[in-house]
Parts: C-alpha cells; sequence; structure tokens
C-alpha cells in the first residue's frame, strides 16, 4: 500500500476500511433516494470517486460517517436532478419476496421511498434509521435545528407514524 | 430496532457494493495521477503508469496490483478477466478458481501470479485461443515462465477443461497501453446493439461504446418509453460480451429537437471517440478517455513521438474544434506519447 500528498488523515487502506464499515449505510441512503439497485450502486461508486478525491478534507476520523452520507445526499441529489428526463424501474421489482412478509411494513416502506420528498427522506433517515441527534443532522444538513426539528415532525404525520412527542422536544 | 430502523432493513445490501467503491477510487486516483500533459513538451511523468494500471483495472483485467488486502482480493476475485471467447468453453467460477490456484501456488513457490486473460481483442493479431497468463515482472525467469505454464494445464486439466495454447509473459508497464487500445470492437458492438433494439421495434437515436471507459451511451427519443425494456436488453448483451452485470449504461430519454448541453456533449465526445478509431493507422491512437467531473479533461495516449509533432497537433486542432462547437467552458485535451510510458519502470 503507498502513501500519497493526498492522503492527509485518510490514506487508501483506512479509507477502504471504514468505507467497508458504512457500506450499508451508504447503500441504503443512496436507496432512499434512487429507489432501485443499479443506480443505488452507481451513487455508491460515485461516492467513493468524490470520498475519495477529497481525502485530505477530513480532518478528524471521527467525522467519517457523517462526512460520508453528506456526500451520499449530495451525490443522490445531483443524480436526481441530472436523471430527471430517465424513467425509473419500479422498486417493488426489486424488493423480491420480502415484498409477501408484511403487508403493512410494506406499504410504510413504499412511502418511505415513494411518498416523501427527497428533504423528507433524508431527514427521516438520518433521525430513525442513523438515530443521529438533531444537532448532528443540523450540521450534516445545514439546517439550523428548529427547520429540521419542524421538518421532521411534518414528515412523521405525514407518515402517520406514532413517534412519542419528547423525541421531537 | 425501531419501526424505520425495520424497513430500511429490509433494502438488501447486493455484493457488488464493495466492488463499486474499488471503482469508484480507481476513477478518483486515475484523476490524481493524470495532470495535463502539454503537447509541446510531452513531459516525461512516471505517475502515469499508475493511472493506466487504475483504468485497466476497472477494465477488467485482474492483476496484482489489486492484491493489497484479503478484502480486496476478495473483491478482486470478482472482477471478470476473461472475455467471451474463452467464456463459451469455460464457466466463469472455473475460470476464476483456475487463476487463484495458479496464483497461490506462484505465491507458495515464492513468485507472483498478477492476471490472465484470453488474447482476443485487446491485442491485435493475438490468437483468440490462446491463454495469457502474466507473472509479476521482477519474478519472471525461463523457469517460472515453464511452472507457471504446467501449473495452469495442470489445473485446468483437474477442472476437466483444455487449453490450446498458453503463454506466460512478464506483466509489464507497457502491457497496461497495449491492453487499453482504442478498437473497432467497440464500434461494432455499439452497431450491434443498436441493430438489436431496432429490430425489436424500439426508437433508438444513438448507441455509443467506448469499453474502456466502461460507458455505453444511448439516447433515446423522449416519444420511447420503454427506457426499462432497453436497460435490460443492453444488460443482457453486456452480460454475454463482459460477464458483467453491471456494466454501467447511461440511457437518456432526451427531446430531440432541444438536447441538453450534456448529453450533446456526451455524444460528441462518443463521435470523437469514433473518429480517431476510423484514424487509427495514421494517428496510432492507443487510447482515449474523458472525465467530465469538475471541468472537461481529455486525454487521448497515442505511439506518436516527438518528431511527429505536427501530427500531434493535428490530432488536437481536430479533437479542438467537435468539443468547441459544444462545450463553451474551459477543458483540457491531454496529448500523451509513446515516449512518456516508456520512461516508466515497475
Amino acid at each position: 500500500m503507498t502513501f500519497s500528498a493526498n492522503d492527509g488523515i485518510l490514506n487508501e487502506k483506512l479509507f477502504i476500511s471504514l468505507f467497508e464499515t458504512h457500506k450499508d449505510s451508504i447503500y441504503r441512503m443512496a436507496y432512499m433516494y434512487m429507489k432501485n439497485q443499479a443506480d443505488s450502486l452507481d451513487i455508491v461508486q460515485e461516492v467513493a470517486y468524490r470520498a475519495f478525491k477529497n481525502r485530505n478534507s477530513l480532518k478528524e476520523l471521527n467525522y467519517f460517517k457523517t462526512w460520508i452520507l453528506k456526500i451520499t445526499i449530495n451525490a443522490s441529489i445531483d443524480f436526481l436532478r441530472k436523471k430527471q428526463k430517465v424513467v425509473e424501474l419500479p422498486f417493488t421489482r426489486e424488493l423480491g419476496i420480502q415484498q409477501t412478509e408484511d403487508k403493512y411494513s410494506d406499504l410504510l416502506l413504499n412511502e418511505l421511498l415513494n411518498a416523501l420528498d427527497e428533504d423528507e427522506k433524508k431527514l427521516i433517515y438520518l433521525k430513525y434509521y442513523q438515530e443521529y441527534t438533531f444537532q448532528e443532522i443540523s450540521e450534516i444538513v445545514d439546517s439550523p435545528i428548529s427547520t429540521v426539528k419542524s421538518k421532521i415532525y411534518r414528515t412523521l404525520e405525514k407518515i402517520r407514524l406514532d413517534y412519542p412527542k419528547e423525541e421531537l422536544s | 430496532m425501531n419501526k424505520i430502523q425495520r424497513e430500511l432493513e429490509k433494502i438488501q445490501i447486493p455484493e457488488e457494493v464493495m466492488g463499486r467503491m474499488f471503482k469508484g477510487i480507481e476513477q478518483a486516483k486515475g484523476e490524481e495521477d493524470v495532470t495535463p500533459i502539454k503537447v509541446g513538451g510531452m513531459s516525461r511523468r512516471k505517475k502515469l503508469i499508475g493511472s493506466l494500471a487504475g483504468l485497466v483495472a476497472v477494465g477488467g483485467l485482474f492483476f496484482g496490483s489489486t492484491f493489497v488486502s484479503p478484502a480486496m482480493a476478495q473483491i478482486a476475485s470478482k472482477i471478470p478477466f476473461l472475455n467471451e471467447v474463452f467464456m463459451k468453453d469455460l464457466d466463469k467460477d472455473v475460470a476464476d478458481s483456475v487463476l487463484n490456484l495458479v496464483r497461490e501456488e506462484g505465491l507458495k513457490r515464492g513468485y507472483e501470479v498478477t492476471g490472465m486473460r484470453v488474447g482476443q481483442g485487446l491485442m491485435e493479431g493475438d490468437d483468440p485461443d490462446k491463454v495469457y497468463v502474466f507473472l509479476k515482472s521482477k519474478d519472471y525467469n525461463e523457469q517460472r515462465k515453464l511452472e507457471v505454464e504446467n501449473l495452469t494445464k495442470k489445473f485446468l486439466d483437474q477442472k476437466g477443461y483444455y487449453a490450446k495454447s498458453i503463454d506466460v509473459l512478464p506483466f509489464k508497464a507497457d502491457f497496461y497501453a497495449s491492453m487499453r487500445r482504442i478498437n473497432r470492437i467497440d464500434l461494432e458492438q455499439a452497431n450491434e446493439i443498436q441493430s438489436i433494439l431496432q429490430v425489436k421495434g424500439y426508437n433508438v437515436d444513438y448507441v455509443g461504446h467506448i469499453a474502456s471507459m466502461r460507458k455505453v451511451l444511448v439516447i433515446l427519443p423522449e416519444s420511447e418509453k420503454r427506457v426499462d425494456e432497453v436497460r435490460t436488453i443492453i444488460r443482457s448483451y453486456l452480460i454475454k460480451k463482459y460477464y458483467e452485470k453491471d456494466f454501467p449504461i447511461d440511457i437518456r430519454s432526451v427531446d430531440l429537437s432541444n438536447v441538453d448541453p450534456d448529453t450533446k456533449l456526451e455524444k460528441t465526445l462518443h463521435t470523437i471517440f469514433v473518429g480517431l478509431v476510423a484514424k487509427k493507422e495514421e494517428y496510432k491512437v492507443n487510447s482515449f478517455i474523458y472525465s467530465t467531473k469538475g471541468g472537461l479533461v481529455i486525454t487521448i495516449e497515442t505511439s506518436l513521438e516527438k518528431k511527429d509533432q505536427k501530427l500531434l497537433e493535428q490530432i488536437r486542432k481536430e479533437v479542438a474544434v467537435k468539443v468547441d462547437k459544444e462545450y463553451k467552458q474551459p477543458y483540457t485535451i491531454n496529448m500523451v506519447g509513446l515516449e512518456d510510458l516508456k520512461t516508466v519502470g515497475e
């Protein structure tokens, strides 16, 4: 393994290892936006490309996950903007056998993927999948905490999920 | 685990995820290494080969530098390295395991087998049925050449396969260049894809294919709504050709009377590639790569030498004229000569 001046605190070996640790989070975040495997994999590649190219911008390894998820969000949004005209495969084809296991949950997943807009997906993913605090989310998405909170609250109402109110306080 | 976590956990993680990460890294490394080289200067750059190696890895050859960690080796073992001629007779899993057996045995004996493939397609004049095995250049000698040949024969035989001829070659830097040579096959495949789609009744405006860029570009008129069907047909074609289910396909549905600038540029770049292939004998262009990320950069590698300065300039101008029509921002054309490659050792 060689080291390069572009490495910063993140050499190639470490990059690969950290990426592997967080690959599921990266892929699922991308899937929230793309709703199909092929495009989500394109995003994974793009994220690796962008992150590796700018690896010297990461100043602390503790922030790798938030850094890489931010790159994933940006790459996904860029991709969607670029591909607006392309018709996508319905996501349901790729979920396979799991679709039949729990009808209620499938409806929920369907809503998470289809009913929410890009902004809402991002916030729900970060809050309830990654379990970030509002403060952390606010840093990742570059929005004030109050905005993040109110958007998440509205989104939960939209998908009618009964989360305790105290979680939002 | 909360309800949303349970839901999102249902999104399965495909095996290719790490493979795609490696491709992303190679892409980034390629851009780090290939920096602008002036035609006049033809400066000698030692980094160039590193980037070429990266591109070759993406293009489908299995070689030593990918064996840097067990995790990476696992991914590398999934990279397709044999082309369809071999595939007709040899199952992909068998081919993978033969290479791994030869490689493991070689490592025990103190040398490194870095890859294997069949000659057809990439090196002109190659015997399409010949199996090439690559031995790390510093490990190469006549005795090992014979050993590796026999090992390959033996393991193929154990699996019930027979190779007509096997050649063991030192894996040298300039071999990358020959492998990445631009090829008529790309154009033939693009035409073939277009014909298949047209015969099946799909309305297709343009199909371009640059294997070394790992890119199939398809432009469909907006009226053609069966995009997913088109993608499936092309994917099935590419799986047969490359034995790879995620070969990138860039399908664009466009209003042909008002094509967006990005699509116009992609088409132009593909057209430039077609032009370079057509003049291959004269221009001696070995490879054509481009990146549109963060500004357009085109890199053209030729076998021309310093004395062919006029011709180099002519190629650059021809390319620039076409790009200027579609791209209004600053861009870079790197002309890389054979002399730059020759300077690089291993």
